[in-house]
């Protein structure tokens, strides 16, 4: 090897190390974690101030909605396996948000009085495409 | 399959059709190759005669399921799951791509399709690798018809009993950009195909100079616009329809498309340098193979289930194994074959400076691949994390606007820089002169900006969210450089040809334009890319809002309240709820809400922000409304009401800049037209003789029809898709027969008040529903209660006429057609507004504008020729060796 194509091939190697190490530090902020209810409601703490969507079902007639000022402010409950997580919401709701809804929630976890709060920025009520996505069998199966 | 089950004659035949085509790919791939290979031509003339005979077959395949659509033929799975009755004609064509059994069939055409029209172009030219290529399509095309085949069957019949009616398009895909967005994509990853088929033959056949590349190109280019296209359009759907505010979410199946864009756009600008000077031959080897990859790699990132997506597919380990395993061949085969060829790929150029326009081009291929993999990396990590430690992270949106806004601001750069670098080295003198007015533009647009438009000195964050940089101004300032630099282009352009040709600059221009197609085609592409990051860089200053209202203005109003109330302000613009409307047809229940946007006292617009629930019980959709400007649009969604209290819930987003977005797109798109205007067209308007043997002519042919489909198909499809008025082709909502036996449907509605005379018919077919519900259905066609009452009001206006003359009819349909008009205030109540052919209007303006355009070109360049031979008589017949001299000459006086 030529000796003058070693300190290039370190200097590359130490860029893109740089580059790639400087990429996840900057994606820390912005990923976030996928977990059910129960998972969070199990080790709250673990979970306190990090941005992640949290899945569950509504508790049924858990919803409260009031308007303040303009602004649509709702609470309920997600649960899952028995586990019951408080969510509160400001904004519009999906069309397939009501009790019983399968929900994914897009927000921060906060402490309040030792139980966890869900401070949720976006809901996302799940609803399987009866288009696709849906096993070919389960399609038809109303037919 | 005896009497008690379903049985489709249709889908029996397309079910062999299908396996025809598989035997059929099957034997032409092996001739293909084979016959290359050995060198034998009879092998190879049939392997070329195969792949039209696959064609053939597909077009028939796709038409039988075409025809089952338009026959509603239920006891087609495929058929129910996407389509039903009340589905007009247009959109149960385009049903045929709504789900992924068809996309894949229309994949398979488009492929075929293009194929067809490639190899027919290059087979003469291209005798000693016309096998392999013929044998990569081929092969390519056995997957799909085999994942068609034994997974994917369009033709899969019920094996209980069909349903009566089908279950529908998803109504978000009843939308015109939908009509045309996804086969646009589709073309486009099609297209990347053929330019990997020649490069895989130049690998086998070693016929390694630069004569794929030629024919390459113009699939190149052509692979470029309809991605762009397809991109921009889905964007353009995706703001109007999905109610959200924005045109690009860096959703997995955007993303999708717009990775082989990067390594596209990569690949055509490294193809020059290899023209110009020999360099980076197996680099764009891997780019073609690579553009290939990722068009595959997209369809099954999104089609598969490894990513999770708004476009929600299903997850299918099976298909993704398929993919997997198809990807895995064709990469081993492609770099397998790049590096078994690489002793005969050694560049014979070689970098001699910095400052020059292959360097340029050679960071923009950095530039651009970083984007593909970072866009790669970043969509896959979800999945990756997964896999690797059993969690899902997700990355949010706003990651990749952090990485990806300086890198496209690199581009931005280079898009304006490369154009003034010269080949091989730009000396300081004219590094200096080139430069001097474009950054002074930049430095002007700079200052100005950040004085006159405080907003503009905004701080936005890069790479991380501490990292606050003046990124607005730096894009304003980088597309003010791009602006200039590339009118600084032209205009040195016009001088020097208006020099040497003694004609005026308009006639320069031309002449210029029509002799370094590529060069000032891609140009205004550059130019495009400029005034889209305008649109972009208007990101920064977009807002949301979310505002519930408990009472609209009009009852308040009648309690005597306050209308304040029921209004809120957002930068500037004033917002007032005035009223709440219901109204309900057959399909659907469309809930108004009614709100005037006001700039201080000035009411600007009454907006009508809605939402459909279908009776079919999908998700409701939400019908937004857009109040367009130059400078901002200003976007209303209804994102909830209640009924019974009127209380509304409102998303405003004010979007400033948006329109550059789509303004970038057609400027885009004229660059690509000239880019791709073929030789032949510039002969005939040139008035040259035509080419010397009837090969080259044929040739030359093909290249100016492909030139025409790409030009017009798209923007025909735009012009109509455009045009509401043209009237839509009636929906079939029941058959004539039931209806002459008095048959009424759920609401009755569409038996009501029934033509009964032929004046009163053909006055029904000539008057459409104006409910606002329907698709603009005549009033003949339309089963809603609103049309019932207007099928009363034609009979009503009727009747004080005696129709047993003719003179009587005339003058009836006149004043019932004059009443309907006054009523509406327009001629938008009549199906096809002065006279049945104005549909054609398109059509005709496009072929007028050619026939404008190719006259005044002739004109101009014929003027031009005379003082042309005198000033440069031996270079006159020539002329890319003309322009060729142009630039050294332009080179020379620089330098």
């Amino acid at each position: 090897m030529n000796k003058s194509t070693l300190p290039k091939i370190i200097l590359s190697i130490a860029i893109g190390l740089g580059v790639v190490g400087f990429f996840f530090q900057s994606s820390s902020s912005h990923s976030g974690y996928y977990k059910m209810v129960d998972e969070v409601v199990a080790a709250p703490q673990e979970w306190t101030g990090k941005a992640m969507k949290v899945h569950g079902w509504v508790e049924a007639g858990s919803i409260t909605e009031e308007v303040v000022g303009q602004e649509m402010r709702r609470t309920f409950f997600l649960e899952n396996k028995g586990q019951r997580l408080l969510v509160r919401h400001v904004g519009p709701k999906p069309d397939t948000f009501r009790d019983k809804a399968e929900v994914v929630a897009d927000g921060k976890v906060v402490i309040e009085n030792g139980a966890a709060v869900l401070e949720a920025n976006s809901l996302m009520a799940k609803c399987p495409s009866k288009y696709e996505g849906a096993p070919r069998d389960k399609l038809f199966e109303n037919r | 399959m005896n009497g008690e089950l379903p049985s489709s004659p249709i889908a029996l035949v397309g079910a062999i059709s299908l396996l025809l085509s598989f035997v059929l790919a099957a034997a032409t791939a092996a001739a293909g190759i084979i016959g290359n290979a050995r060198k034998n031509p009879r092998l190879v003339a049939a392997s070329v005669w195969g792949l039209h005979a696959f064609f053939a077959v597909i077009v028939v395949t796709s038409a039988l399921l075409v025809y089952a659509f338009l026959t509603h033929d239920f006891t087609i799975k495929y058929i129910a799951a996407t389509s039903d009755t009340s589905m007009s004609t247009t959109y149960k064509m385009t049903a045929f791509w709504g789900a992924l059994d068809g996309s894949l069939l229309f994949w398979v055409l488009v492929l075929a399709g293009f194929s067809t029209i490639a190899v027919a172009m290059n087979v003469r030219r291209h005798r000693d690798m016309i096998g392999y290529v013929v044998g990569t399509i081929m092969v390519v095309q056995l997957f799909f018809v085999a994942l068609l085949i034994f997974d994917k069957d369009p033709f899969t019949t019920f094996l209980t009993d069909p349903p009566v009616n089908g279950k529908g398009l998803n109504p978000l895909l009843q939308n015109y950009w939908m009509v045309i967005h996804p086969p646009s994509l589709y073309i486009g990853f099609v297209a990347a195909t053929i330019p990997f088929a020649f490069a895989i033959a130049a690998l086998a056949s070693g016929r390694l100079d630069d004569a794929w590349l030629a024919s390459v190109r113009v699939w190149a280019i052509i692979c470029f616009f309809f991605l762009s296209f397809g991109l921009i359009l889905g964007g353009r759907w995706a703001y109007e329809e999905l109610g959200w505010g924005g045109y690009w979410a860096w959703d997995p199946v955007e993303n999708a498309g717009l990775i082989p864009w990067f390594t596209m756009t990569a690949f055509l600008h490294t193809a020059l340098i290899q023209e110009q000077r020999g360099m980076m031959k197996a680099w764009n080897l891997v780019l073609v193979i690579l553009t290939f990859f990722f068009t595959i790699f997209g369809t099954f990132m999104t089609r598969s289930g490894v990513v999770q997506s708004v476009h929600a597919f299903g997850e299918d380990n099976q298909l993704a194994l398929r993919f997997i395993a198809f990807m895995v061949f064709f990469l081993i085969v492609g770099i397998g074959l790049v590096i078994y060829r690489m002793p005969r790929l050694r560049s014979t150029g070689a970098f001699e400076s910095f400052a020059s326009r292959e360097m340029a081009f050679l960071l923009n291929n950095w530039i651009l691949l970083a984007c593909a993999v970072f866009v790669l990396f970043v969509t896959m990590l979800p999945t990756i994390t997964e896999a690797l430690f059993g969690e899902r992270k997700t990355i949010a949106s706003a990651f990749f606007n952090l990485w990806m806004t300086p890198l496209g601001l690199v581009l931005l750069f280079l898009a304006g820089a490369a154009p003034l670098l010269a080949w091989r080295k730009t000396t300081g003198e004219r590094l200096l002169r080139q430069f001097m007015v474009p950054t002074g533009v930049a430095v002007l647009t700079v200052v100005t900006l950040a004085l006159a438009v405080p907003a503009t000195r905004a701080l936005t964050p890069i790479f991380d969210d501490d990292i606050r940089m003046p990124m607005p101004l730096l894009a304003f300032a980088l597309c003010a450089f791009t602006f200039a630099s590339i009118a600084q282009e032209y205009v040195l352009g016009i001088m020097a040809r208006t020099k040497q040709t003694g004609s005026d600059p308009f006639t320069s221009l031309f002449g210029l334009i029509l002799v370094k197609r590529r060069k000032y085609g891609g140009y205004i592409i550059h130019l495009a890319i400029a005034v889209m990051f305008i649109g972009f860089t208007g990101k920064t200053w977009d807002l949301m809002v979310d505002r519930t209202i408990k009472v609209p203005a009009v009852e308040l109003k009648a309690k005597g309240l306050p209308v304040e109330d029921a209004q809120f302000t957002v930068r500037g613009y004033t917002f007032r709820y005035e009223a709440f409307e219901q109204t309900a047809d057959d399909n659907k229940i469309a809930s108004y809400a009614h709100v005037s946007l006001w700039r201080g006292k000035d009411k600007l617009e009454l907006m009508h922000p809605a939402r459909f629930s279908y009776r079919k019980g999908s998700e409701p959709t939400s019908e937004v409304a857009i109040h367009e400007r130059v400078s901002e649009d200003v976007y209303i969604v209804l994102t909830g009401f209640d009924p019974e209290t009127r209380l509304a819930n409102f998303r405003v987003y004010v979007n400033p800049l948006v329109n550059w977005v789509w303004l970038g797109f057609v400027f885009l798109f004229f660059g690509v037209v000239i880019c791709l205007i073929p030789q032949a067209l510039v002969d005939l308007v040139t008035r040259r003789p035509p080419p010397r043997t009837p090969l080259g002519r044929a040739g030359d042919v093909a290249t100016l029809a492909v030139f025409l489909a790409a030009l017009i198909g798209p923007a025909i499809a735009v012009a109509r898709a455009d045009d509401t008025r043209v009237a839509q082709a009636p929906a079939e909502h029941e058959d004539q027969e039931v209806r002459a036996r008095g048959h009424a449907d759920d609401s009755g509605w569409a038996h009501r008040h029934r033509p009964d005379t032929a004046t009163a018919s053909r006055l029904m077919k000539q008057l459409v529903c104006m409910c606002g519900g329907c698709q603009r259905e005549t009033l003949f066609d339309c089963k809603c209660g609103f049309a019932a009452m207007e099928r009363k009001k034609v009979l009503d206006l009727l009747s004080a006429f005696d129709l047993t003359t003719s003179g009587g009819r005339s003058a009836a349909e006149k004043s019932v057609r004059d009443a309907f008009i006054a009523e509406y205030g327009g001629e938008d109540v009549l199906a096809a507004p002065s006279g049945s052919s104005t549909w054609l209007l398109p059509y005709l303006a496009i072929a007028g504008g050619f026939l404008v355009v190719g006259v005044i070109a002739s004109r101009l360049v014929a003027r031009g020729r005379p003082a042309m031979v005198s000033a440069a008589a031996k270079t006159a017949g020539e002329d890319e060796r003309y322009a060729d001299r142009l630039d050294d000459e332009l080179r020379d006086r620089d330098e």
